[in-house]
């Protein structure tokens, strides 16, 4: 059965997300972690994983961003606290930590969050040899591509998609809102803005923290593909809150363990994704499950 | 003491020609398919096998990118492709997508494999990961400075290759679908649509924040003119140009640039000369910084008015000939020049000079005012002996 992992805005919403049936969380943790609402101190994780063990929830801490070389010490010994926990395993984009857990030796569990490159099954059978039993699919492939991945993919290691959220599509180290208003001479006052493109007038997100992130000013609606998914054994699905309403998410999560129960109701499936888009706020879309990207001209014409 | 590499980008077989002419030590390349920029002309596995054997008789060597990121329907053919970059004797590929470290092996392919910038190698544990799994050299991210790099090399003392000129990504390379999302096009397949220089409105929710100057992120070039001795002591391995799409002049001017600062380095005669930065910044009219190299980079290092490179029209001509009996430059016409107009002329591994235009005749032997037609062939009177392939440009050198 296709797992549910969501993130955990703060150690109250356990109880509430536990009427919900789902298998974890992705957590940020501070310094370290990047597209969370919010981001947990080692210290404040210790007691987060006595309430999960009560339950049999599993933990996955996420490391979503890639790190610079005067980063790297303190983010050893960051991960060898981590790894004393009973945590279920450690996600990661930049292969830097990989060499780290390697070399650490650890038995946790190891997922790479592909973030744009995880998109063909050699790659990750390739990784699969090297330690890593999870990842989390590129963003920017078709429900058709995820099936075929998951077909080829080793046995042993599990395969995950996004269905949920704000797209992450590009991440900069520079700050590109604060170079923005230092140039326009006025006053930054937030880390996000939306920005509109002057031929289609989409609009998208733009984030500052450690790096600048763009994203979709759509929200990802997935849930209409989540029984094939299921059907055609996908691992797992994440459901991110990410710059959403904590509150609104609990309907989002129990949209799709509803679903999960009674997957084969394709009636269901309609009802279900107008619950996730009334709860969202935001226009709704597909991202690239429905949609072939092209890379060369002649495909493009 | 080995010498560094001096590394260009080859668009075609042309380019590929002129590079290895204007100095370079090692051309990259990329073959009609597994490569990004998967709009530019790229070579055929034929042209591949010609280019190498030029290259090589000219004692330099040729690296092909294999450097998209892989779906699924993408693999028909990778192999025996790697299979024919072997048989023709390419130097090494470069590549990001990991798995292709595997397929070199299950198939017993002798490739060196080089890390591609795409793969985000931005400190000493990915190096580490990387050279443990039979890498041979990384291709930094654009995003390290010059301590990052020192560190990297000497604490896991894998081969570097280091940009040193051109243009830059926005983003962490291989981390940007903004041309997927913007255009459908696949920025990591070699479509990127280059969303970095677009411009933008900005809002704060309905308020929009923009008034004269449009929201954009477009970085300014990269250009490590002034820092190749320290690269050079540092111990990277090899400086790399980018801009496989680029023209022959750009190509030309940089690698005659870089050239002359690399020998001088290693002879003992280097010293800093602003035309340097003149010839680089004309070649391509973009302004060039050192970017990450030697502090964050800020608000300075991007642009934010849109694209500001405009065309340039300093490369007059290619030199065919010289006639040594008339003393005449036998050249073909690539802009507009008139009689009295002062050029100069550069060429491989040897110092320009300018001169002044006493008169232009056509291919008729008739004396013309300008030289106005693309491709036309003239002739025009130079007392200094040049060479084939020599270049004439505008005179803007002090």
């Amino acid at each position: 059965m296709s797992e549910i992992f969501v993130p955990l805005p703060s150690k109250e919403y356990i109880s509430l997300y536990l009427e919900q049936s789902f298998d974890g969380f992705l957590i940020g943790i501070e310094k370290f972690s990047s597209n969370f609402n919010y981001l947990y101190k080692i210290d404040d994780l210790k007691d987060v994983i006595n309430d999960l063990k009560k339950h049999n929830l599993k933990l996955y801490v996420s490391f979503d961003r890639l790190y610079f070389n005067n980063e790297i010490e303190e983010l050893k010994e960051t991960i060898t606290e981590l790894l004393k926990l009973d945590i279920t395993g450690i996600c990661y984009t930049d292969v830097g930590l990989l060499n780290i857990l390697t070399e650490l030796n650890t038995d946790k569990e190891i997922l790479w969050l592909s973030n744009h490159i995880g998109t063909n099954s050699k790659t990750i059978n390739y990784l699969n040899k090297r330690g890593v039993n999870n990842v989390l699919l590129s963003n920017e492939i078709t429900k058709d591509e995820i099936i075929k991945i998951k077909n080829n993919t080793d046995k042993n290691v599990k395969i995950g998609i996004q269905l949920y959220g704000f797209l992450n599509m590009a991440t900069s180290s520079r700050k590109l809102l604060t170079n923005y208003f230092e140039y326009i001479d006025k006053k930054k006052e937030k880390d996000s803005y939306y920005m509109k493109d002057k031929v289609k007038k989409g609009t998208y997100k733009v984030v500052e923290g450690f790096n600048t992130n763009f994203y979709t000013g759509k929200v990802l609606n997935g849930i209409k593909f989540y029984p094939e998914f299921i059907n055609n054994n996908i691992d797992f699905i994440v459901l991110d809150d990410y710059m959403l309403n904590e509150n609104n998410f609990y309907n989002i999560i129990e949209a799709f363990s509803s679903l999960r129960r009674a997957h084969n109701d394709l009636g269901f499936v309609d009802k279900l994704e107008k619950v996730v888009d009334a709860n969202t706020y935001y226009d709704t879309f597909y991202g690239f499950l429905d949609k072939k990207t092209v890379y060369r001209v002649e495909d493009y014409e | 003491m080995n010498k560094v590499e001096l590394l260009a980008p080859a668009g075609d077989l042309e380019r590929l020609k002129w590079a290895c002419l204007y100095g370079a030590d090692a051309i990259y390349l990329g073959g009609q398919k597994f490569s990004l920029r998967a709009n530019a002309t790229n070579f055929s596995l034929d042209e591949i096998k010609e280019g190498v054997i030029y290259a090589h008789n000219h004692n330099v060597k040729v690296y092909v990118t294999v450097n998209i990121v892989f779906h699924e329907d993408d693999f028909e053919g990778l192999v025996d492709y790697l299979k024919k970059l072997e048989e023709y004797n390419v130097d090494a590929i470069i590549a990001s997508d990991m798995f292709i470290l595997d397929i070199l092996k299950e198939n017993n392919i002798n490739l060196e494999f080089h890390l591609s910038t795409q793969a985000s190698c931005l400190n000493k544990e990915t190096a580490k990961f990387f050279k443990k799994e039979g890498v041979k050299r990384a291709v930094l991210a654009r995003e390290c400075s010059k301590d990052d790099i020192k560190s990297i090399i000497d604490e896991t003392g894998i081969d570097t290759e280091v940009f040193i000129h051109g243009a830059m990504c926005m983003a962490y390379s291989g981390r940007c679908t903004l041309s997927n999302y913007l255009t459908n096009r696949d920025s990591n397949r070699g479509a990127c649509a280059q969303i970095c220089r677009w411009v933008f409105d900005l809002y704060d929710e309905d308020e929009k924040i923009n008034e004269d100057t449009d929201f954009s992120f477009s970085p300014k070039d990269l250009s490590l003119l002034n820092y190749i001795p320290e690269l050079i002591d540092i111990g990277v391995k090899s400086f790399k140009i980018e801009g496989r799409m680029k023209s022959i002049y750009y190509v030309a001017t940089l690698l005659s640039v870089y050239r002359r600062i690399i020998d001088s380095c290693y002879d003992g005669t280097y010293k800093y000369n602003k035309n340097d930065e003149l010839e680089v910044y004309r070649c391509a009219n973009r302004e060039t910084l050192p970017q990450y190299f030697n502090k964050f980079p800020g608000v300075n290092e991007q642009y934010y008015i849109g694209r500001q490179e405009n065309t340039n029209q300093d490369f007059l001509g290619v030199v065919l000939d010289y006639d040594e009996d008339k003393k005449e430059i036998i050249l073909e016409q690539r802009n507009y020049f008139e009689v009295n107009d002062k050029i100069n002329i550069f060429g491989p591994r040897k110092d320009s000079f300018s001169i002044n235009v006493k008169y232009i005749k056509n291919e008729d032997g008739e004396l013309v005012d300008a030289a106005r037609h693309p491709q036309e062939i003239l002739r025009i009177p130079c007392d200094k002996k040049v060479e084939k392939y020599d270049i004439i440009r505008i005179s803007f050198i002090n």
